[in-house]
Formats: C-alpha cells, sequence, structure tokens
C-alpha cells in the first residue's frame, strides 16, 4: 500500500536530494554500518558451528579432526573478528533495545526503569549466560 | 554598534523556469553574534539578493517552517546558531523531498503521510458533548504525551536513510503520530490504524538506524515509537494482543 | 515480494527473537567450542564421547536445532535490510529472496545434521 500518493503538480521541481554521507560518511552513521555488518561474521559463525554438528555426527575421527582444524592460525583468526563482532552486535543490541523496553506494549506497562538501566541489564543476561554456557562445555557443570 | 563578522554562506539555488538544475550561490552575510542561520538567510534577502526563497515563520522553534541542511545536517534554521559553525556555511534545502525553487520543497508527500494515519481521536460511539468531557489521568498523558509534541518540520524525513532509496516508506513523523493516538485512553482507533502502521512500508520498512531521533528538534524521539509500534503491531498481526489501547 | 511483505512482521520476529538468541549463545559457543575446542582446557568438555552425548541428548538437540536456526534467520533479515541500505531499494526483490533462502537452507542442513547425531 504506498502511502506517498503522486500529486499531480504543475509546478516542475528538481529531483530530492540524498542524506548526505550515508553509509559510511558520517560517524554518527558508521555505528549503524558496523551493526549491521555483524550479520556476516555471525553467520559466518553460525556455519562453522554447524560444520562442528555435521563433523560430531560422523564420529570421533571426524570430531578430532574438526577441532584440530580450528587450531590453524587462519582459524584462530577468523573466529576472533567473529567474535569481536558478534561481542559488539550483543552489546548494541540490548542497548538499542532498551527503547522497546521503555515502552507500554499492548496490556504490559512500560517498567518505569531509567533508560541507561534498562540497557545494560540484557548484557548481565547475556553475560551470564555465556559463563554458564562456557562451564557446561568445559565439563564444570552437567 | 554591535560587531559584526561576515560570513560566508554557500546557498543552493534552483529556479525552474531558468535552470535546469540546482546550483550553489555565494553571499558573504555580516553576523551579528547572536545571529541563527535564518536571520542570515533574511539578511540575504532584504539586503543582497531578494530573488532567494526560503520559508520561515516563528523563528522560535515551534512552527516547523524552517527546516533546511546546514552543512549537511537536518536543523530548524531558527535554532542553528551561527556562532557554532566555522568556515563557510552551506545551506540546502531538506534532503528527501523534490525541490520546488531555491530552499523550499515539496512536503506534498509528507503531509499525505501524516494524514494517512488517521491523526484524530476515533470513537467507535462519539461522546456527545453534553456527556461531559473524556477525563485522563496524568499516568495516561504520560504514556504519549513525548510523541505528540511533533511540530511537523519533516527533519526526520530529510534525516532518514530508508526514505532516501524508499520514498513510499510511511516514514518516522507518521509513525510516532499513529502510535500517539493508539497509546491515548480517549482513542479506539487503532484497529483502523493498523493496515497503515503494520504495512510493509510502515513500521517494517524502518531498520533503527535512529537518525530521525537525532535530528528531531523537539525531543520525540520517533525511532523509539517506531519500535514499540513494531513490537505491538507483531503481536497485533499473531492476535496475542489485540488491537486496542489499554491505557 | 508480495508474500515476503505480508509475512513481515515473521521475518522481523525472527530478527529479534534470533537476536536475544545469538547474544545469549553465540559468544560462549564462540569462544567455548571454536576458540577454545582444540585446547587442552577443553579436551575433557568436547573429548568426543561427552560433545556426543550432550549433543544428541533431547535437550542438546533441541538446543542444537533452535539456536542455530534462529541466528541464521536473525542474520538473513539483517543481511537484507544491510544490502537495501548498500545498494538502494532497486535490489528489495534480491536481498530478500536471496537472504531468506540461504536461512532455509541452512536451517534444513541443520536439522538434518541434529538428527544424524
Amino acid at each position: 500500500m504506498s502511502h506517498a500518493q503522486t500529486r499531480t503538480s504543475s509546478t516542475p521541481t528538481a529531483p530530492a536530494r540524498k542524506p548526505s554521507g550515508f553509509p559510511l560518511g558520517w560517524r554518527r552513521y558508521r555505528s549503524y554500518t558496523l551493526f549491521a555488518f555483524t550479520c556476516i561474521p555471525m553467520a559466518i559463525s553460525g556455519l562453522l558451528l554447524l560444520q562442528g554438528v555435521s563433523a560430531l555426527g560422523q564420529g570421533e575421527q571426524a570430531w578430532a579432526a574438526w577441532l584440530a582444524g580450528l587450531a590453524s592460525p587462519g582459524m584462530v583468526a577468523l573466529n576472533l573478528f567473529c567474535l569481536a563482532f558478534t561481542l559488539y552486535f550483543a552489546f548494541r543490541f540490548g542497548w538499542v533495545g532498551r527503547k522497546i523496553a521503555a515502552g507500554r506494549i499492548g496490556p504490559i506497562p512500560a517498567p518505569g526503569l531509567p533508560m541507561p538501566i534498562l540497557g545494560i541489564a540484557p548484557l548481565g543476561g547475556f553475560v551470564t549466560l555465556w559463563i554458564v554456557l562456557l562451564l557446561i562445555l568445559g565439563g564444570a557443570i552437567g | 554598534m554591535a560587531e559584526m563578522r561576515v560570513v560566508k554562506f554557500e546557498v543552493l539555488r534552483f529556479g525552474p523556469e531558468t535552470d535546469t538544475e540546482p546550483r550553489f550561490d555565494t553571499y558573504e552575510v555580516p553576523c551579528m553574534e547572536d545571529w541563527v542561520v535564518l536571520d542570515a538567510l533574511n539578511a540575504i534577502k532584504d539586503d543582497i539578493d531578494p530573488t532567494l526563497s526560503h520559508r520561515w515563520s516563528c523563528r522560535m522553534g515551534v512552527c516547523g517552517s524552517c527546516g533546511m541542511l546546514v552543512n549537511g545536517r537536518p536543523v530548524l534554521t531558527c535554532a542553528a546558531f551561527v556562532r557554532n559553525y566555522t568556515g563557510t556555511i552551506r545551506v540546502e534545502p531538506l534532503s528527501n523531498f523534490p525541490v520546488v525553487r531555491d530552499l523550499v520543497v515539496d512536503l506534498g508527500s509528507f503531509i499525505d503521510k501524516i494524514k494517512s494515519v488517521k491523526p484524530w481521536i476515533i470513537r467507535k460511539i462519539e461522546k456527545d458533548v453534553g456527556q461531559g468531557e473524556y477525563r485522563q489521568s496524568p499516568e495516561q498523558l504520560a504514556e504519549f504525551k513525548q510523541y505528540s509534541m511533533c511540530i511537523n518540520c519533516a527533519l526526520c524525513y530529510a534525516a532518514c536513510p530508508v526514505l532516501a532509496s524508499e520514498p513510499e516508506f510511511l516514514g518516522p513523523a507518521a509513525i510516532a503520530l499513529g502510535h500517539r493516538y493508539n497509546m491515548d485512553s480517549r482513542d479506539e482507533g487503532n484497529a483502523e490504524r493498523f493496515d497503515t502502521l503494520a504495512d510493509a512500508d510502515g513500521v517494517w520498512a524502518c531498520s533503527y538506524a535512529n537518525e530521525c531521533s537525532q535530528v528531531c528538534p523537539k525531543h520525540v524521539d520517533p525511532a523509539m515509537a517506531i519500535q514499540q509500534a513494531k513490537l505491538t503491531s507483531a503481536l497485533q498481526w499473531l492476535h496475542v494482543v489485540p488491537k486496542k489501547s489499554f491505557t | 515480494m508480495n508474500l515476503i511483505r505480508k509475512l513481515e512482521p515473521v521475518w522481523w520476529l525472527l530478527f529479534g527473537g534470533g537476536g536475544f538468541i545469538a547474544a545469549f549463545f553465540l559468544p560462549g559457543l564462540i569462544i567455548g567450542v571454536l576458540l577454545l575446542g582444540p585446547t587442552d582446557l577443553m579436551s575433557g568438555g568436547l573429548g568426543y564421547e561427552r560433545a556426543h552425548a550432550l549433543a544428541s541428548g533431547t535437550v542438546g538437540k533441541l538446543f542444537l536445532c533452535t539456536v542455530l536456526s534462529l541466528v541464521f534467520w536473525h542474520c538473513a533479515h539483517h543481511l537484507r535490510h544491510f544490502a537495501l541500505d548498500l545498494f538502494g531499494h532497486s535490489v528489495a526483490p534480491l536481498a530478500a529472496y536471496g537472504s531468506y533462502l540461504l536461512a532455509a537452507i541452512a536451517t534444513l542442513a541443520t536439522v538434518s545434521a541434529v538428527l544424524a547425531l
């Protein structure tokens, strides 16, 4: 449904001009563009983990080989790159998400907490689960 | 005699009867210390070049008429102090709108989008005047008051990167206004606004660049309204939340 | 494009929900498996026997299917909008169909890999 009804105007106009500098020209656009870019490193991590699941299903040798492959300097560099962007994503997701958390959504009223708290609180949740998952994977729990 | 500082202004000019495309004219304007860019534009028109066209009215940030790009950023020129800029100051009409003449843009699409969200109290049955006023508590007012502060200056439309490539996007001011009425306890029109707001060209076209809220001179924070409208609309689309005001 | 446009709330909910899941679990998985996996630190926890037992249990299978799929759907929606930012609205159909198709394929691959555990 288009809401920009084309009005027939007798006045000739010059074409609309674009906002300058998007997406990388202005500093304030850069964090937005960086945030958008995170989808690529995150997808790479997801695919690597999928590869791991597949290796795990093929037996002990495949699993050991896959793990060993991760130790190469190239793979370590790639995974650090992906981790950096995934962490940036998590922090920014919680931070910009505070605006949704700040308002009434249907029957659920606004929480009435200060904005910075709403932005930082999810991070607490995220960090907790990172630690719990690491402990589970490391064998300390479960 | 107050000190005047000569400031260079580069101003976009376009006259459809003489120009095929916009050009820039440079003016050297003696400015007082407390001048805003609008004062300089008026000085250009009064003393230097009477052919310059620009919109303005209240010169105190409440009418929304004088929005333009100053050094690439959408601002109200009545609130942009000359002393806060260094070097040549570049003044252009608002981006994302066709240019009618010089600094004047065609805001027709903006007006149409504002109207399309039905920005008025919708009641199933209108209350008779004799039945008295609608009562609203401060808490109920607080649910939407921020979103009611919009002065329709269209700076948010000029700033929005989505609008740059998708002119059909409903836009920040219209969505924030629709959300304002949906959050008003007196209103019963949530379902009537739904198709317009919850459209692929409505809230879903927004990519949360937050540029709109960065430039809004009245701190409406339309980006916040849009994200809240997204979650609300998604839950309503799933029929988990009914289309009504809960305040 | 009409079908894509009708289902916008679905894509966005997958983006948001997937974003939360990704924020909760992806860093732990990257650090624990992809970076520390080959090290001695994880040799006990991620040795084949234990790793397979963790992953192939009911909880493990559900976790892997849900987390990985949602990460892919989240990334797809974000990639679609990123493409629009970079290349403009002319690529809208390609960006939408392309990214969601990739997510669908990745989801199928995930489910089949998990079922094969």
